[in-house]
Order: structure tokens, then sequence, then C-alpha cells
């Protein structure tokens, strides 16, 4: 019976998995195909001018990026300060402590910026984005848009795909320069160690190419959160699909995010 | 600026349901369409169907002899920017204004129209359906009922369009602004020409119009007449049965 059952629930497990995979691929595909909806929305002829754009945008750029600031500021604090408090105790210890500023380099400007940036902005923006458009459908707006002979894609999807790709672009720069001066400011606060040989050492392991890097990588991932949360939002076909776009914008954002973060490292560090 | 549609076999199912059933529908350029029917019957179906928001499963839509069950995404776009639908629910644009929903076809339209155009054409249509100015700063959740129709007739209304297509435009408003409706739309239709189509439980409105009145029930689109004349036969029929049964 428990042989039974166990076996029961492996193959449950294991087609569940497969149908997991292949919804990732299914909204992969739609979300390629998304992309190239929005790109070529942009650059197709006949488009019609869209005079609220600008203004659209602006919107998105002050949900997403402004009214972000002080929650991404702290979270730059506390994460900046514990990474530098680590690193100073035990770097020495272990005979490594002249690798301090690349150290800190490596962690915050080309990894923990893009991706805790990419969590808030996934948090606090994308599920408001997919329930927003998926409100939007339920209430027949984006229908609405269609019989205006307005093309959805470009009034709903580009100003969003714009406005968030900007905003985790600068709340990224933002969040490695308080993680750094915030983080070193602590640290000297808290143990008084020299504040000036420290931040000498993380501007001299600084280089373009660690700030390039974290620039692509938040571009990738501002492009994903944004790509994902419209392609769920305009999934919504009844009012119960709403909140789940929302938590499948979440999931699916993160796991679109880690991905690439991947790919881009194995880009970046093997190849 | 005329426009024909013409609806040929066309055919809809929902799962097991069929909700239009092989129905033919011709309105000709300029001309005036009512079509009537229980709730549920269908009638929004046949206005989706016929704006191309929804696909038939067999038949074809044709506006002004072109086939749009066909048309690429794009192409019918551009082609939907000679029409007006006002939906049944409004479909108000929620993250803007009363005025930036009425100004939302020519803001996004094509045309190249200045400011200064869309401003004067929003204002005069917001006089006609009086829409105060006190409320052209409210989002649609501030709007009443009525209030959220008249943005909703003055938006379809506000690019001029060839051919109107009007869901239930008069349930759930006071009669005083219903009329108002039923005049400023009677209006636009004697001095441009356009074309209506409309899904109403009024189906006596516009008496002294030669419009064609239509009944949807059971998939099947007929004259009112004839479906009128049917009923009474049917309820002399009934009549006549009980009396013999007595």
């Amino acid at each position: 019976m428990l042989k039974e059952n166990a076996k029961r629930g492996l193959n449950r497990i294991a087609s569940g998995s497969w149908k997991r995979f292949a919804g990732l691929w299914r909204t992969a595909c739609g979300m390629a195909g998304l992309l190239f909806d929005t790109v070529y929305a942009a650059f197709r002829k006949g488009r019609t001018p869209n005079l609220s754009l600008m203004s659209q945008i602006n919107r998105q750029i002050l949900y997403t990026g402004v009214e972000a600031f002080w929650l991404v500021g702290s979270i730059a604090v506390l994460c900046g300060s514990a990474i530098i408090l680590v690193a100073m105790f035990n770097m020495p210890k272990i005979g490594v402590g002249e690798y301090f500023g690349k150290i800190l380099v490596i962690a915050l400007v080309d990894e923990l910026g893009p991706f805790v940036t990419s969590l808030v902005v996934v948090g606090r923006s994308g599920t408001a984005l997919a329930a927003y458009i998926g409100t939007m459908r339920v209430s027949r707006e984006v229908d609405a848009l269609e019989v205006m002979g307005i093309d959805p894609i470009q009034f709903i999807v580009q100003p969003a795909f714009v406005g968030i790709v900007a905003s985790v672009v600068c709340l990224n720069l933002y969040f490695i320069t308080i993680a750094i001066c915030g983080g070193l400011v602590v640290a000297w606060l808290l143990t008084g160690v020299p504040l000036g040989i420290y931040f000498g050492r993380v501007l001299d392991a600084l280089q373009f190419r660690d700030v390039a890097v974290s620039l692509l990588k938040s571009v990738a991932f501002g492009v994903i959160v944004a790509l994902t949360s419209s392609y769920y939002g305009l999934s919504v076909r009844n009012v119960r699909m709403v909140p789940i776009a929302a938590i499948n914008a979440v999931v699916g954002s993160m796991f679109f995010t880690i991905a690439v973060n991947l790919l881009l490292s194995v880009g970046y560090y093997v190849l | 600026m005329s426009f024909r549609l013409e609806l040929r076999k066309v055919s809809y199912r929902h799962g097991e349901n069929t909700i239009l059933d092989s129905v033919d529908l011709t309105v000709p350029e300029g001309g005036v369409a009512i079509v009537g029917g229980r709730s549920g019957c269908g009638k929004s179906t046949l206005l989706e169907l016929c704006a191309g928001l929804t696909r038939p499963q067999s038949g074809a839509v044709l506006w002004d002899g072109d086939d749009i069950t066909v048309m690429s995404r794009y192409e019918l776009y551009g082609r939907r920017r000679s029409i007006g639908y006002v939906f049944q629910g409004y479909a108000l644009i929620s993250n803007h204004s009363a005025f930036d929903n009425i100004a939302l076809p020519l803001k996004c339209g094509g045309d190249d129209l200045g400011s200064e155009t869309i401003e004067k054409r929003v204002r005069a249509l917001m006089g006609e359906l009086d829409i105060g100015r006190g409320i052209e700063k409210r989002f649609p959740e501030a709007l009443s009922v009525a209030q959220l129709k008249c943005v909703a007739v003055a938006r379809a209304l506000v690019n001029e369009p060839a051919f109107l297509i009007l869901d239930e435009p008069f349930s759930g408003i006071d009669p005083v602004t219903a009329k108002m409706i039923a005049g400023v739309l009677r209006k636009r239709w004697m001095g441009g020409g356009m074309g209506i189509l409309m899904a109403t439980h009024a189906l006596g409105v516009w008496p002294e119009l030669a419009a064609q009145r239509f009944m949807l029930g059971g998939g099947r689109l007929e004259p009112a007449a004839t479906a009128f004349a049917r009923v009474r036969d049917l309820k002399h029929d009934r009549r006549y049965d009980h009396d013999d049964a007595r």
C-alpha cells in the first residue's frame, strides 16, 4: 500500500513537473512573441502616434522608480552594511584581506545590485502591472482600445516596458551607490574602521566593465519583469484570474531573472 | 464617408451553446438597424462580431465588401478608426479622466490633430451631451451611470465615425438622459449619414425613422414584425386551446 502510494506520488510529481516545464516553455515563447510585438509596434510603418505616451511613461517611472526610492535605499544600506561588515572581519582571517574591494564590487555591483532591485520592482510593480492589465481586460478596456483602432501593445505594454526598464536601471545605480557608501558609513559608525582606506580600495577595484555588466543585467531584468507582468496580465480572461496573474507574474519574473542571471554570468565568466 | 456592414451566414458557438446560427444581416450605407431580444440571447456577441472583436466559427463579416474575419490585426486597427462602439459596461479607461477618455480616439487615432482642435471637438461634444465642465477632470469611478454612458457615447462619436455600434445605450439611465442621447444620435445620423447598429430592449426607439428592427432568439435573427406576429399567433392559439379546454 505504502509502496503504491509512493509510486503514485512520484508519478504525480513527474507529470506535474512536465506540466510545469511545458507551462514555462509556453510562457517563454509567449514572452518572446510579446517582445517582438512591442518592438514591432514601435517601429512598424503606419503606426499611430500616441500623444499620451510620454505622460504614461512618466507615470510608470513615478510608480516603479520614484516611489521605490526609500525602500531600495533602506535595503541597500542594510545589504551593504551586512556584506561590508562580514567582509571586513572575515577576509583578513583567511588571508584575503587585500581583495576586499574586488569582493565588494563582485557582490554588490555585479550581482546584488541588479538582482535585488529587480526583486523589489517585481514585488512592487510587476504584481501591480499584471493586476492592472488583468483588470483592464476584465472591464473590457483592452477591447475598447482595440475597437478605437488603438494597439493595446502600443498603449499599455510599451509605456510600461520603457518605464520599468528605465526605473530598474536607475534604481540599480542608486542601490550600488547607497550600498557602498551607506554600508561603509554604517561600518565606520559601528566599528570605527578607517573609512577613507576602505573606500579607496573599493574605488580601485571598480572597473568600467563591472558597471557595464551591472547595467546590462538591470536592462535584461527590467525587460523580463515588464514582459512577464504584461504577458500574464494580458492572459487574464475573467476576474478570478486577476490574482493568479499577479502570482504568476512574481513567480515567472523571479524564475526568468535567475535563469538569465546565470546565462549572463556564464557568458561573462566562462565564454 | 460611407460604410456598409454585412453578415453572411455567420455562426458562433460558445461551448455547446449555439449563440448565432447562420445569421444574415445587412446594414446599408447610412442605414439604421435595431436588434432586440431577451437578455443573454446573444445581442452583444452579434455586435462584437460586427466590430471584429470576436471571430465567428463560420461565415463572413464584411465592411464595405471586405471580410474582416481574415484581416490581420494591424489592418483591422486601421479600418476600425471609421467606427464608433459603445459598450454595455462603458469600458472607459480607468486611469484617464472623462475629458481624456473622450479625447483618446483623437490623441491616438492617427490624424495629426493639434491640441486646440482636439479640445474644441471634445468640448463641442461635451456640450451636446450635457457633460458639465465640473466632471471633465473626474475619473470613471467618480461618475454616475448616466454620466458614464454620456462619456462613452461622446468617445464613440468624437472622431465622427462612418458607422456606430451601440450596445444597450439606454439601459440603466433616467428617461431624460436616454431621450437626450437618442436625440444626439438621431441628429448625428440625420447630419452625416452615419450607419447605426444598436442592440437595445427599447425596440420602439426612433419610431419616425425607417430603421430595420430585428429580434434575436434561439440563434436566429428575424425581422421584429415577423417575430411579433408569431408571438401574437402563439398567444392567440394558446387562448383558443384554453377556451376549448374550458
